[in-house]
């Protein structure tokens, strides 16, 4: 079969920017009450708080989709993630006992799903794949868990 | 349908008997007229027998057949049959305490290939049923390897590091509280530090004495879980045996064992001991439970006993090694531990005697992780892939088939990007939910044993 490919888009981008931003926010309040109560020394760390979210939610979520890739080539997944700590993962499909693909509410308006592989050992998540593509890779992989030759995937475009 | 051997009640009832004890309790802490003592004890004692009735209610119904495998049918109120077929055990373990021994039963636990915490189904049976249930043996040689005595007193000894740890920490708190009594009796005036700086030596003996012993009581439990032990390949099957007070007889189907591990503490390596364990669906489930196969052993007795045991498990050398320039990745945190006995050394007095521990402690760690570097490596071929290195205080080495390797992760932290090298980490069935990390690895010809891998599990699987 021709390797099945997989990424994270923009909208992967996004969901991982408003996550990081929506913890840094609740962080930072959470500093700043802190400081109400106690003394207002703490409001330095919500300053900080706030400095590393505004940073975290610009310059990581950019780089940590670009990592984000893989492919499928009916004998194992090979994926690569991580922006400081870059990981390669190794899962052959036979060893694969479930594939479930998941998504929030976020991840639903954006169109993009966490696929989790799981197999006897424990398991992997692939977080922000586009949602057509997740669904290939879901639909690939369990073609062949059942041992069938996987279908290619259909034509992209408005149905 | 049979029913279970009437161990069943007391093993069900064991948790309730300790009511019994309540009137008991009452009648030492709470001291009143025995008239009051017997009527509360009347409460207890019918509230014990009522939960103890329940119990053997439970063996009455309770009904098993050994048909084709095991059919167990338990419970009064939610009533459950339970149907494990003989092909889907994969490790049937039978025990034998000394009541069982005297009351004619068995304990046997059949686990399945599924991750659950504890045996698939536990039943107690007579003696004449169990013969039916052990798995039956061929008419071919069987190839047996029995445990020596002594490597097994060693494994006891060091089998535990905490207990091992205990031990060496024993005569420097002994030491602390003889110096501890001295110097505060030369130094304090009042009456009440005086009577503290004399009570302290009895103090740190007594906690000398409470070390000593928890050593020697996981010593001794060890010793009897393993004292006996031998091991038989029959077929298909490996059974093995062990334990002087409770006998276990535990039956693996050897197709089902999906990784074999090798371990070995410094105290076992001063008398070039290892100690083989293995992966097997269920075995080695239940709580502080080791599914060994060969507990000691000298390795040219260790590559005759697994000739004999495993002959055909797919073992291959661990042929990449962490590159020279990651020593001190290896070493850094033991000498960063000794370094740091530096501290209570600079105060003297008492203190010399803890940092002089610490120090040891540090060193112990240090000559683990050096000899930890020098033996780890990693290699895929022959239809395994193996891993050797260090964790915690111990060195591992285990081989596990391409087949069943599920996962290879190649990790590379912004330093080892730097330096071209990489920690692979490798994931596979096991019950205890292990993973295999070796570090410092150079990162391309890692890469290309990872691919490896993957062709040589698709070449196998098809």
């Amino acid at each position: 079969m021709a390797p099945l490919a997989f990424a994270a888009n923009r909208d992967g981008e996004t969901v991982l920017a408003l996550w990081i931003a929506a913890a840094g926010i609740l962080a930072t309040g959470l500093a700043g009450c802190l400081a109400g109560l106690f003394t207002p020394w703490l409001l330095g760390l919500a300053a900080l708080t706030g400095a590393a979210t505004v940073v975290g939610a610009l310059w990581y979520p950019p780089r940590y989709a670009a990592s984000l890739r893989g492919r499928f080539d009916g004998v194992a997944v090979r994926a690569e993630k991580g922006v400081l700590w870059k990981r390669e993962i190794y899962v052959p499909a036979s060893a694969l006992r479930t594939v479930e693909s998941g998504s929030t509410p976020l991840q639903r308006k954006l169109h993009c799903r966490t696929v989790v592989l799981r197999f006897a050992g424990g398991a992997v998540l692939l977080p922000l794949v586009p949602e057509k593509e997740a669904e290939d890779l879901s639909r690939a992989l369990e073609a062949v868990s059942a041992g069938e030759e996987p279908a290619p995937p259909p034509p992209s475009g408005p149905a | 349908m049979f029913r279970p051997h009437p161990l069943y009640c007391y093993y069900d009832a064991k948790k309730w008997i300790l009511l019994l004890l309540l009137p008991v309790l009452r009648a030492v802490f709470s001291p009143r007229d025995i008239v009051s003592i017997l009527l509360a004890s009347l409460r207890d004692v019918a509230l014990a027998a009522l939960l103890i009735g329940w119990s053997a209610a439970k063996w009455r119904r309770a009904r098993y057949s050994l048909h084709g495998g095991l059919t167990l049918r338990q419970g009064l109120l939610y009533r459950r049959t339970l149907r494990i077929s003989a092909e889907d055990a994969a490790s049937v373990e039978m025990e034998r305490t000394p009541l069982m021994w005297l009351a004619g039963g068995r304990r046997v636990r059949v686990n399945t290939a599924g991750l659950r915490r504890r045996a698939d189904a536990t039943i107690y049976l007579p003696v004449s049923a169990t013969r039916k249930v052990m798995l039956e043996g061929t008419d071919r040689r069987r190839r047996r390897y029995a445990a020596r005595a002594f490597p097994v007193a060693v494994m006891s000894a060091s089998s535990s590091n905490a207990a091992l740890g205990l031990l060496t920490l024993a005569p420097a708190v002994r030491q602390a509280g003889q110096i501890l009594g001295r110097e505060m009796t030369g130094e304090v005036y009042g009456l009440m530090d005086r009577l503290l700086s004399i009570g302290l030596p009895p103090l740190f003996n007594t906690l000398t004495n409470v070390l000593v012993l928890g050593w020697a009581y996981a010593f001794v439990r060890t010793f009897i879980r393993t004292a006996g032990f031998y091991a038989e390949r029959d077929g298909e099957q490996l059974h093995v045996t062990s334990g002087l007070l409770t006998r276990r007889d535990v039956y693996i189907d050897c197709s089902r064992i999906t990784a074999l591990e090798l371990r070995q503490t410094l105290f076992m390596r001063l008398f070039s001991l290892h100690t083989v364990t293995i992966t097997a669906a269920g075995y080695g489930r239940e709580k502080g439970a080791r599914p060994l196969i060969i507990p000691a052993a000298r390795p040219r007795e260790l590559c005759a006993a697994l000739d004999a045991l495993l002959p055909e498990y797919p073992i291959c050398a661990g042929s990449l090694r962490p590159v020279k320039s990651a020593l001190w990745r290896y070493v850094w945190p033991p000498l960063l531990l000794a370094a740091g006995s530096l501290l209570p050394l600079a105060f003297g007095g008492v203190w010399s005697t803890l940092a002089a521990v610490w120090f040891l402690a540090g060193s112990w760690w240090l000559f683990i992780r050096l000899t930890g570097y020098f033996r780890a490596g990693f290699g895929v071929g022959r239809g395994a892939v193996t891993m050797r290195y260090p964790r915690g205080l111990a060195l591992y080495e285990i081989h596990v088939p391409c087949e069943v390797a599920d996962c290879l992760m190649i990790t590379r932290s912004p330093w080892e990007r730097r330096n071209g090298t990489c920690t692979a980490e490798l994931r596979c069935f096991g019950e205890k939910r292990r993973r295999h990390r070796v570090r410092a690895l150079p990162y391309e010809p890692t890469a290309m044993l990872a691919r490896r891998l993957m062709e040589m599990d698709a070449a196998v699987r098809k």
